[in-house]
């Protein structure tokens, strides 16, 4: 297909300027400060790795243990409000975790509003204990993160087709092990996936952890920027960060090798739903509608309450403003994000190898990069390029084009990911009945290929969004003058700790949030019901 | 008439179409309110962008020559010592300036003056401590504290001067031993923030803390009936550690004589109160009076060794807080 093969050259270029910034980052080791470095080694890195590592391994298991199970059951079985509880389960993605964070700890900490409350009502004599500790920061990160598992996870049962499961039907599998031997195994890139972008997320995390006091591998890459003065230092340890994250999905890639996740069948054809009795539907009920309480409920109430207070004394019309840079920056972003991600998703299907799996690999870390960090990063690269182009000129910081391209690099792997996915379930046999056909090549695309890859596209889209309403350091670096948004707001409010006054601009992005969210909610429902 | 008047105005607006680029690490909130009322002065109009620090320099040294910025405005003198160090801040030649910012709160080669001072101090419940059992920070790492001490992480910066300048005072050695002695007294977890503290001590979790003396005021301004009382320790030695919030004009900065006015204005009476007290702060000209909420807090002495002292020692004092573990 010569006439499609320009996607390789523009997923190769994609690809390397994605990944410039993380080598700005490598860069670093060019200048090691051997006295930090002992310092660390000592009395710092033991301690904090192994943090992490608990870390991971708490939101790892919350994350798969919230969204696969809550994926499967809206996927496969119907109940009572399954509609209502299925849009409530991926709402918790837009509260960012720093806020959730901060709800959990006024909440729960042991001078938090219910502690002390408890405490009062039963008369106890001493405190309850604090939840600042692994346990409270994995829960509330995993309460967090477990949309992304609950989407991909969703893309991947939806998408699998009927047939799969009739054959095991047919083979006499139980619908236990069905699940198990099936559905599973057949889902496995899509939930590594979103447990993985959990884990990025977790691990680049700086406010929700620093609100919990617990210290990651992240902390001490602050710690060594702004404590010991030392960015070379930050940027080696985060360069060691995202190593480990390239290897995981080297390793991942190795066991999922040559095995097929196209959908069997025709791929729009869906299983029909299985009814709950009323028991088994009660059960569910109890279950996600405990989980959207803690998720988004309870934190959604409180944001609601404080925003409630301090409105009289911080709403202006700004906030028209605010809210309005806010989705024009996330909706730009999206677009370029999803037109990236597709033709390196396209080009790594077509061209299947080792450099195309490297280059889509090495261009998804950013995501993992604490933020500061990468801003900088980016900073460095687009102010280099506009130095080169237009000497004295500023044709990227000055306008959005430096804000965009920061938050495509910081964002890129949420998209790629659901829609690379998608394009696991295209087979050779789609790309050779596209060559064959007389039709032309778009009008075949839009035939046989997009039906297919639209859930990912869609779930890709609404990530990007609400990750790109949230984000803090990018926008802060290579926002033009007078740009602020919502997040930056919630910025300003934070960074002195003035956390209830940050519930003002986080209630807007919630809100905002809800719209794209409503809209793949809908989206899916549809394709369901075809 | 009215033809010279639409001249005067549109003449002067010509001559005064000045502006200054201002990168702030100090809040919105808190610098906003000042930037317009200089415009309404003097129709200076400030562009300004905020940021961390961290971030805000290393923006400044990438950019370089082609930088729009005049004038880093931020919090902790250990930035602003970092900032002058990394050569991004150039020395400013004002008389005014020097007039009205005492020697100790300014850089030694003038390439920064601080605008606004906070203390740190000794914070306590007074249900359950007597203000004669407290004298000084080294002494909250004696054995009578056991367990009755709350602080905030040691990864913010205040912490870092606070401990920097005991370095200064007494020498690595002798601050390890008080800071381990601060680890091994603390009743809990350290804190993420000195509100958080403060609430902790109003609950009795812990006695006595150290935070800002403007999260006090704001704490206190919520709660009217709280139980945390504030206390101005080392008064009998070197005095109650302060920091600034300051300012620099940058090494290409393209509006220097702007910039510097501004400064100057900042440093007057008028801005002062406007500049300090929307955060509780006091005012680094030592001539203006602090608001009345913050004069009841009572005078204390100030430990008036230079606050660049607190960059210069910063990455020692980190180290030194790694090593007794003080989270």
């Amino acid at each position: 297909m010569p006439k499609f093969s320009f996607s390789k050259f523009i997923s190769l270029f994609v690809g390397i300027v994605i990944t410039i910034p993380i080598f700005i980052i490598f860069s670093s080791f060019l200048k090691v400060d051997a006295g930090i470095w002992s310092h660390l080694k000592i009395y710092v890195l033991p301690e904090l790795i192994l943090n992490t590592l608990k870390l991971i391994c708490g939101v790892g298991l919350g994350t798969l243990l919230l969204g696969v199970p809550l994926a499967y059951i809206n996927s496969f079985y119907d109940y009572p409000g399954r509609s209502f509880f299925s849009f409530l389960a991926i709402l918790p993605m837009s509260i960012p975790a720093y806020i959730m964070a901060f709800v959990y700890v006024a909440l729960f900490d042991i001078t938090g509003i219910w502690s002390l409350a408890i405490k009062d009502f039963l008369g106890l004599s001493f405190f309850l204990p604090s939840i600042r500790n692994l346990y409270g920061i994995s829960l509330v990160l995993s309460l967090c993160f477990y949309p992304y598992v609950y989407l991909l996870s969703k893309n991947a049962f939806e998408g699998q087709g009927a047939r799969a499961l009739e054959v095991s039907q047919v083979m006499g599998l139980s619908k236990f092990n069905t699940l198990l031997k099936v559905i599973l195994p057949l889902s496995r890139p899509w939930i590594f996936s979103g447990v993985l972008l959990a884990l990025m997320e977790t691990i680049a995390d700086f406010g929700a952890v620093s609100i919990f006091n617990y210290t990651t591998f992240t902390t001490a890459i602050y710690r060594s920027w702004f404590g010991l003065f030392s960015l070379d230092s930050a940027q080696q340890l985060a360069a060691i960060l995202i190593s480990f994250v390239f290897l995981l999905m080297i390793f991942e890639r190795l066991q999922e090798k040559k095995k097929s996740f196209a959908t069997i069948g025709r791929g729009s054809v869906r299983p029909s739903r299985i009814k709950l009795g009323w028991g088994k539907s009660a059960l569910v009920i109890l279950g996600s509608g405990l989980i959207s309480l803690m998720a988004f409920i309870i934190p959604f109430i409180m944001i609601a309450k404080w925003a409630f207070k301090v409105m009289s004394q911080d709403l202006d019309a700004r906030y028209i403003s605010f809210m309005w840079n806010s989705i024009e920056i996330a909706f730009l972003t999206v677009i370029v994000l999803l037109i990236f991600s597709f033709f390196m998703a396209y080009a790594v299907r077509k061209y299947p190898g080792v450099i195309a799996e490297t280059i889509k690999n090495l261009s998804s870390l950013g995501y993992a990069v604490p933020g500061s960090v990468l801003a900088v990063g980016v900073f460095i690269f687009l102010s280099t390029v506009e130095n080169k182009l237009t000497p004295g000129q500023k044709i990227l910081t000055s306008g959005l084009s430096a804000l965009i391209i920061g938050l495509s690099i910081r964002f890129y792997s949420i998209s790629l990911a659901p829609i690379s996915n998608a394009f696991l379930r295209i087979t050779d046999s789609h790309f050779h009945i596209m060559a064959l056909s007389s039709n032309s090549q778009i009008k075949n695309f839009f035939k046989a290929i997009a039906p297919m890859i639209r859930p990912g596209v869609f779930t890709a889209a609404l990530m990007v969004f609400v990750e790109v309403m949230k984000e803090m350091p990018i926008t802060l670096m290579t926002r033009p003058f007078g740009k602020e948004t919502l997040s930056i707001r919630i910025f300003e409010m934070t960074s002195e700790g003035e956390w209830e006054r940050a519930a003002l601009p986080s209630l807007f992005l919630v809100i905002i949030s809800l719209v794209p969210t409503i809209l793949l909610f809908i989206q899916s429902e549809k394709s369901h019901g075809k | 008439m009215k033809m010279i008047c639409a001249f005067l105005i549109t003449f002067s607006c010509v001559l005064q179409a000045e502006e200054i680029v201002i990168y702030s690490a100090r809040n919105e909130q808190l610098i906003k309110p000042i930037f317009d009322l200089y415009k309404k002065e003097t129709g200076v109009d400030i562009k300004f962008i905020t940021d961390k620090e961290g971030p805000l320099m290393q923006k400044l040294k990438t950019e370089g020559e082609s930088s729009p910025a005049d004038i880093l405005l931020t919090v902790d003198a250990g930035n602003l010592w970092q900032a002058a160090n990394e050569g991004l801040l150039k020395s400013i030649d004002s008389k005014t300036l020097k007039n009205n910012i005492p020697a100790h709160l300014r850089d030694p080669k003038d390439r920064w003056f601080g605008f606004s001072v906070r203390a740190r101090t000794i914070f306590y419940n007074k249900e359950k401590v007597s203000p004669a059992d407290l004298t000084t920070y080294e002494d909250l790492s004696s054995a009578k504290w056991n367990k009755r001490l709350c602080l905030r992480t040691s990864n913010k910066v205040y912490n870092q001067s606070l401990v920097a300048m005991m370095i200064a005072e007494h020498g690595e050695k002798k601050t390890e031993e008080i800071v381990s002695g601060w680890v091994k007294n603390l009743a809990t977890n350290v804190f993420p923030d000195d509100t958080k503290l403060l609430e902790a001590i109003d609950a009795g979790i812990c006695d006595v803390g150290i935070a800002n003396t403007y999260y006090y005021g704001k704490y206190a301004a919520d709660k009217a009936a709280t139980k945390v009382a504030i206390f101005w320790p080392n008064q009998k030695t070197k005095g109650v550690h302060v920091n600034v919030s300051g300012a620099g004009i940058t090494k290409y900065a393209k509006h220097e004589k702007a910039a510097v006015k501004f400064l100057e204005w900042l440093s007057s009476a008028k801005a002062q109160n406007l500049f300090v007290d929307a955060n509780y702060e006091f005012p680094a000209n030592s001539k203006i009076k602090p608001s009345d909420k913050i004069a009841a807090w009572g005078t204390f002495k100030p430990n008036v060794i230079n606050v660049s002292k607190a960059g210069e020692l910063q990455g020692s004092a980190v180290k030194l807080m790694d090593r007794a573990q003080y989270k």
